[in-house]
């Protein structure tokens, strides 16, 4: 700092702000604004006239008195101790007790999801189901198209493996032992 | 009644807890009851408050230094608590405090709690239109009767600012009520 300008600074300090009040003003202040709390309703009184007009639905506080009007329930202060028995200590939760809930709340994901995909799914099948109705079954029969030979299924599937989805001569003979062929036969009549 | 020291020295003791808090509570339920009450306007709100200023006072008795009497903490840990609270509700409704305030006297003419007649509620309504500060120096003077020194104590304002403060408030008040 400039030292002349740091001289100036602690001269004007010295010598004060150059603001003056009146004599003793601060010392009697309090008391000043003391009376003249106590004084207002004297101070209304007197002038009630000039000061403020009153009307006749106009009153004081002091025809209101300190009655503020509000109420409790029966009783309520003698209950109030009960009511607030010390502080509500916090709950110490074990790690443990967390993880089974973590462990209880995948779990219930887990299922959730697993049931959901599976409605998702069926959904998609019902809507499969609906797209083909009776009418296109029995158009897809008038069409001839029941009685496409293995050459024409070979055409129309170029891109499958045929041998790896046929059953082997043993596995047809296996099959065909197993069930009763009469049964079969009046099943699909 | 028990010396404040004394009882302090026995909250701050975890063998005297739980028996002085008891003792607390039931030397300074109605006076605090009575000034949140008178902020808030509404018994169920009043309670809830109060109840989180008990809960705050021994959660806090360990740091209480002793720089100002034990009941002039609790009505400033009461105040903030009062505050706070109408400060959040005012936000959770969307308006601002005054409004808040103003709601609050209207539902008085159908509060069970409230037996006051015309004339009170329109002090209620008089009190509400003051700036915050006002009303509680306002209440603390008029109803509670509380010293100045008090008051300077819980809401760390000078005596003379209080005394000016109130005397403006009643002023204003008056003036409400006179012309209504």
């Amino acid at each position: 700092m400039d030292p002349e300008k740091g001289n100036i600074l602690r001269k004007l300090k010295k010598s004060g702000p150059g603001f003056t009040v009146p004599k003793a003003y601060f010392e009697k202040m309090e008391d000043r604004i003391d009376q003249s709390t106590d004084s207002v309703d004297d101070y209304l009184q007197e002038n009630e006239e000039n000061a403020v007009p009153k009307q006749k639905s106009g009153f004081t506080l002091e025809q209101i008195g300190k009655n503020h009007g509000f109420n409790v329930p029966e009783g309520y202060f003698d209950t109030i101790e009960l009511k607030i028995s010390g502080p509500k200590q916090p709950k110490v939760i074990p790690l443990k007790n967390n993880f089974i809930r973590i462990l209880s709340l995948s779990i219930a994901a887990s299922i959730l999801l697993f049931f959901g995909l599976k409605y998702m799914n069926t959904g998609e099948n019902t809507q499969n189901q609906l797209v083909f109705q009776p009418e296109e079954f029995a158009n897809w029969i008038e069409s001839d198209l029941v009685d496409l030979n293995s050459y024409e299924i070979a055409e129309a599937f170029n891109d499958v493996e045929l041998e790896q989805v046929l059953y082997s001569e043993d596995e047809i003979d296996e099959y065909l032992n197993s069930i009763d062929i009469e049964n079969l036969i009046l099943e699909n009549q | 009644m028990l010396d404040e020291e004394v009882l302090i020295g026995q909250l701050k003791d975890p063998s005297t807890r739980d028996a002085s808090y008891r003792t607390l509570v039931s030397t300074h339920k109605e006076r605090l009851y009575w000034h949140i009450r008178k902020m808030v306007l509404n018994h169920e709100d009043t309670d809830d408050i109060l109840q989180n200023t008990f809960i705050k006072v021994f959660k806090h008795i360990d740091g209480f230094k002793g720089d100002s009497k034990l009941y002039s903490w609790m009505y400033r840990i009461a105040t903030n608590e009062s505050i706070n609270f109408l400060n959040k509700k005012a936000n959770q409704m969307n308006i601002d405090l005054q409004t808040l305030q103003e709601q609050s006297v209207e539902n008085l003419k159908a509060d069970v709690y409230f037996d006051g007649d015309e004339i009170q509620l329109k002090l209620q309504q008089a009190i509400v239109s003051l700036p915050h500060k006002q009303q509680l120096v306002f209440n603390m003077r008029y109803f509670d009767e509380l010293k100045y020194e008090e008051m300077s104590d819980i809401l760390d304002t000078s005596v003379g600012a209080l005394k000016a403060s109130y005397h403006h408030a009643r002023k204003k008040i008056e003036a409400i009520l006179v012309n209504q």
